[in-house]
């Protein structure tokens, strides 16, 4: 047999064959060896990790977005939060319920994505730490929910599971002046589906105020992809 | 050694072309499946003679492209059947069948078995330890530990080498 080793392989090839696993694959591919890394690091490679229709969603981001290569652009998008809606400010309701719906083209496919909801608690905030919120995610036939509690005091504690087979979840100071709940996760296999996300507090009837909401922001979660998740 | 394609000898009226593999091996294929190859396409609108010589293909690679090619070249086979006959076609390949026919797709620009092809390939190194690509692909590592604790800094979240697989 001839020797066709695979170090005369094209980079062409190559980045063909890394486009087709995960972004965390790819990014380990870098380390190979410095001809694996030219391939793992090209356009051709990261096309396939970015949403399909990425070039729409960052030509409505509030502030432009930069970037050199399709690898730093999904950098870009998985670090720095893209704020397309503005915010909006509660100043009082006993009925609060907030619905987000994205389509899993905007996201990156093989990718375990988390859902936030971006929030400030004005100083005069009131009535909504009384009952714990219901949050949930659909995605097709897959189904997330758990529990919030919008208290401050509570912003530092860590998930813990509850009787309820839902998870509790708590508010965490972003560091931006902004807190964040996570809504639940999903994993997004690359087929188009309708993501719904939902936060709601309407069993208490007690008014509420002072929850100004910058909106449900999607990011990827670095863990490891675990497939066949949903 | 002249080998017909799998649908056995050809008719006198149906043309066929000859393909040699780098270690000499002949083939006779049908124009009809040659001309899947855009690659061989070309060659045969710009020469006369039907012989052409593959010299970075081997025999064992060529053989399998030429019964993908004869497969799909075939007006008999459903698509239904030819995309069985795909998956068929990588499925319990060694990692090191796969690179040589990347490679041999690649440069007879077979499009679709390409692609399957790589597909095949990534699925096997999803969650693989960098040496496991390092070993199956026959690669050294040329970075300085500097050079690679920079890149590794990078994208840190990456480098979670838990639940990761070495076989």
């Amino acid at each position: 047999m001839a020797e066709t080793r695979l170090e005369t392989l094209p980079e062409e090839c190559l980045s063909h064959v890394i486009s087709f696993t995960s972004p965390r694959d790819a990014c380990r591919s870098s380390i190979v060896s410095g001809m694996f890394r030219d391939a793992a690091d090209s356009d051709l490679a990261w096309e396939n990790f970015l949403p399909s229709d990425y070039r729409e969603i960052i030509s409505r981001s509030v502030s432009p977005v930069e970037f050199s290569s399709k690898k730093e652009l999904f950098r870009k998008l998985s670090s720095t939060p893209l704020l397309i809606d503005g915010g909006n400010k509660l100043i009082m309701v006993c009925w609060l319920e907030i619905r987000g719906k994205i389509n899993t083209r905007m996201l990156s496919p093989n990718t375990t994505y988390g859902a936030y909801l971006v929030i400030q608690l004005a100083g005069r905030a009131f009535g909504l730490g009384v009952l714990p919120s219901e949050v949930s995610i659909e995605v097709g036939d897959y189904k997330t929910r758990g529990t919030i509690y919008m208290n401050h005091e509570q912003c530092k504690r860590q998930e813990v599971d509850v009787l309820s087979g839902g998870v509790e979840r708590v508010l965490c100071a972003r560091g931006d002046g902004w807190l964040e709940v996570e809504l639940g996760e999903f994993y997004n296999d690359g087929s188009e589906k309708e993501v719904k996300m939902e936060f709601r507090e309407i069993k208490g009837e007690q008014l509420k105020g002072g929850l100004v909401v910058e909106g449900i922001e999607l990011r990827p979660k670095h863990s490891l992809n675990l497939e066949g998740f949903l | 050694m002249v080998t017909t394609d799998e649908k056995g000898p050809l008719t006198a009226k149906k043309k066929s072309v000859i393909i040699r593999s780098c270690d000499g091996d002949e083939f006779l294929v049908s124009e009809s499946a040659a001309v899947l190859s855009t690659s061989l396409k070309k060659i045969l609108e710009e020469k006369e003679d039907r012989l052409i010589h593959l010299s970075d293909i081997d025999n064992k690679t060529l053989a399998m492209v030429i019964a993908y090619l004869s497969t799909h070249a075939d007006d008999g086979l459903s698509d239904d059947l030819k995309r069985s006959f795909d998956q068929e076609f990588v499925s319990g390949k060694e990692f090191d069948v796969l690179k040589y026919l990347v490679l041999a797709t690649d440069t007879l620009q077979v499009t679709c078995l390409c692609y399957t092809v790589a597909k095949k390939m990534a699925d096997i190194m999803k969650n693989k330890l960098v040496e496991w690509v390092r070993r199956e692909f026959d690669i050294q590592n040329d970075y300085t530990p500097e050079a690679e604790a920079e890149i590794r800094r990078l994208d840190a979240w990456a480098w979670d080498d838990r639940q990761l697989e070495d076989d």
